[in-house]
């Protein structure tokens, strides 16, 4: 469907360039959901509007269906490829039903009028987000998720194989950001779609993407997120942070500093596990063996329990910790 | 069932508000043509309109040669300075955005000065007649189209719409400063002829010059019908435009010729008349809830007709001596309308 060869990304400024990657050589089939992933400023925005052709590349080529991206004619294009830029757009004014239906800017006549096929991939890509219902809403009176099902439901009205999104999740909150993307991968399923958009949604993408394109300032990678991860592709994404991937926890923060007293639990099996990631994060290793600090869960009440002083009980993790490092702010040190 | 009904509700608003429109530009015309400076009874005006020949022939020739033309031309320059508006603010999606603000009249009266002013013989020589007409629309066209093009090419190189909008400023601006030198330097009288020009009138235009503006309108609003469809598509922004596979610059200079000719063209006649295009398109679009210029664009050619009217009924209010230069009575119109929106709503994006 889609070939990156030796594609070089950037700016021209006069005579001067300024690349901003590597020379790419990225594939990608229809019916696949394709997350371009990197860190801040590396160019995935320049990347989408290098394919879309909103901005011209420095060297190489694109093949898309077997021909060069840069030949089709404009109209041509719109019919093979839409693009769903980031940020909202600026008229608010229009309902959802007008704002989809300006989709099918590519297969009307001058005076834009719609005809039944057209009526029809509006309805089609309405359902397909679940905004039938909102159609006569005005866009400005979305909510942000609402919007963005309205930016896929007119690319999904452009009736192209190809759509490429530009951070199609950002200013969403997290059930938004799995349900866009949920949608988006039902889609490509059953209307063999190709996906290729860009995101920070790492946990996301690492579950949902077929293939990721990893980029960075001096190289490029590609593959499946667990190819990636196992080849530690993306751990320069993290670099100067703790963060790591593990196959059990996903992205996590392991722990820098155990050096305070270590702790031993008992008591309710199911509440042990919080109680345990809460104390972990405040620097107190778990203990197997009973030592200076125990506590015992029980339903909704947990009693610490500090060498042999008396008993004291809490009644959140909260508390509890908060108690601790108050009461023991250099136990570590002893 | 409850969606059918409410697009039903969307079309019938504006269906409405196009008969409330028509009806009260009908009822604002007939009102112009029944008053001004000179009292001539109700029923003599309509002795003269519907039998012309029984009445006194210096009341039939006020109403054939004043009055009538005036209205008609307060009606095209109304339609053409509402539609080149909205194209302004359209194409730039700047809810401030206009003819007046981006310096286009400015570049009118430079043509009009360049041909009054600088070769003032000329116009002395063909002082009101077509030939002398037509040459200070075409200088008033020449002029906006100027500046239009200035704009243009600045718009092709630099993205950001309010760089683009303070540089139209800015040009408007510095082609007043020129206009200040030719003024400074011409002689008594042609200072005069274009002072009045300035300060706007509906009043000295005659039959021949209404021809030529109704030509020139309809013009411009032949080639913004024809835009309609991609107008919608560039306020969802430029880029977007582009993946539809819109030919952008193409666009754009059929909006600026459409501006150009629209704005340029009652500029000419009337002199600068400002704030009916910018105001007019937000009236629409606040009553009809809509931005859709498919809806926007045929309510503003009536909407702007009958402010226009309504603002050269006030021009000469029955009681007073003179009339009151246009431009003055749309600005004092305009701004209090301007700055209520201004208030009402917080986000400047909105008004689009």
């Amino acid at each position: 469907m889609i070939r990156l060869q030796q594609l070089v990304i950037g700016y021209r400024k006069g005579r001067a360039q300024q690349r901003l990657s590597t020379a790419l050589d990225f594939s990608a089939s229809p019916g696949e959901m394709v997350a371009i992933v990197g860190p801040n400023g590396v160019g995935k925005s320049t990347l989408l509007r290098t394919i879309v052709r909103q901005q011209t590349a420095l060297a190489g080529n694109i093949e898309l269906r077997h021909t060069r991206w840069d030949r089709f004619s404009q109209k041509a294009f719109a019919r093979i490829c839409s693009f769903v830029p980031t940020g909202q757009p600026p008229a608010s004014q229009f309902t959802v039903y007008e704002a989809v239906a300006m989709a099918r800017y590519p297969y009307t006549g001058w005076g834009g009028k719609l005809k039944k096929e057209d009526g029809q991939a509006v309805e089609e890509a309405l359902r397909a987000v679940h905004l039938a219902g909102m159609r006569n809403r005005l866009l400005g009176e979305l909510s942000d998720g609402e919007r963005q099902r309205t930016l896929i439901a007119r690319a999904i009205a452009q009736n192209t194989p190809l759509i490429l999104l530009d951070e199609p999740t950002a200013f969403l909150d997290i059930p938004n950001r799995y349900e866009v993307l949920q949608m988006m991968r039902k889609i490509s399923e059953e209307q063999d779609k190709l996906f290729i958009f860009s995101s920070h949604d790492l946990e996301f993408i690492l579950e949902m993407a077929d293939k990721i394109w990893l980029l960075y300032p001096d190289s490029a990678h590609e593959g499946s997120p667990e190819e990636l991860l196992r080849d530690q592709a993306l751990d320069p994404l993290f670099r100067n942070t703790d963060i790591r991937y593990d196959l059990q926890k996903g992205l996590h923060i392991p722990l820098r500093k155990r050096y305070k007293t270590p702790v031993s639990l008992s008591g309710d099996i199911a509440e042990i596990p919080w109680l345990e990631k809460a104390l972990r994060r405040a620097g107190y290793p778990i203990s197997s063996s009973e030592g200076a600090l125990r506590v015992e869960v029980q339903k909704n009440k947990y009693i610490l329990q500090i060498k042999n002083d008396p008993p004291r009980e809490f009644i959140s993790i909260y508390s509890l910790i908060l108690y601790l490092k108050n009461k023991l702010p250099d136990a570590g040190n002893a | 069932m409850i969606t059918r009904m409410d697009q039903q509700k969307g079309k019938k608003t504006f269906f409405l508000f196009l008969l409330l429109m028509g009806f009260l530009l009908v009822v604002l015309a007939v009102m112009d043509i029944y008053t001004g400076t000179t009292r001539i009874s109700f029923h003599q005006v309509t002795q003269a309109l519907l039998h012309p020949g029984t009445v006194e022939n210096q009341y039939s020739t006020i109403l054939y040669r004043f009055r009538l033309p005036r209205t008609l031309t307060a009606i095209l320059a109304g339609i053409a300075l509402s539609v080149s508006g909205l194209l302004m603010q359209t194409a730039f999606r700047n809810p401030l955005a206009g003819p007046y603000v981006l310096g286009i009249s400015a570049g009118a009266s430079l043509g009009v000065a360049v041909l009054v002013l600088g070769f003032s013989s000329f116009f002395a020589f063909g002082a009101g007649t077509l030939a002398a007409s037509s040459s200070i629309a075409l200088a008033a066209i020449l002029g906006a189209i100027g500046v239009l093009l200035l704009i243009m090419a600045v718009s092709l190189k630099v993205r950001d719409i309010m760089t683009i909008l303070i540089l139209g400023i800015m040009f408007g601006s510095a082609v007043t400063a020129v206009v200040a030198i030719l003024q400074y330097f011409s002689s008594e009288s042609m200072l005069k002829v274009f002072i009045v020009w300035t300060m706007g009138s509906l009043a000295n235009v005659t039959g021949m010059q209404i021809g030529i503006l109704a030509v020139l309108t309809s013009a411009g609003l032949f080639l913004t019908s024809i835009l309609v469809k991609d107008l919608n598509i560039l306020l969802q922004g430029e880029d977007y435009a582009r993946s539809l596979g819109m030919r952008i610059r193409h666009t754009r200079l059929l909006i600026f010729l459409a501006t150009g000719i629209l704005a340029g063209s009652v500029t000419a006649f009337c002199g600068p008349i400002g704030f009916v295009g910018i105001v007019v398109p937000h009236i629409v679009r606040v009553a009809l809830r809509t931005s859709n210029i498919r809806k926007v664009f045929p309510a503003s050619i009536l909407t702007g007709a009958s402010l226009l009217v309504l603002g050269d009924i006030l021009s000469h209010l029955p009681g007073q001596q003179g009339v009151l230069p246009i431009n003055s009575v749309t600005a004092i119109l305009g701004i209090p309308v301007i700055i209520w929106m201004i208030l009402q709503r917080r986000k400047l994006s909105s008004f689009i």
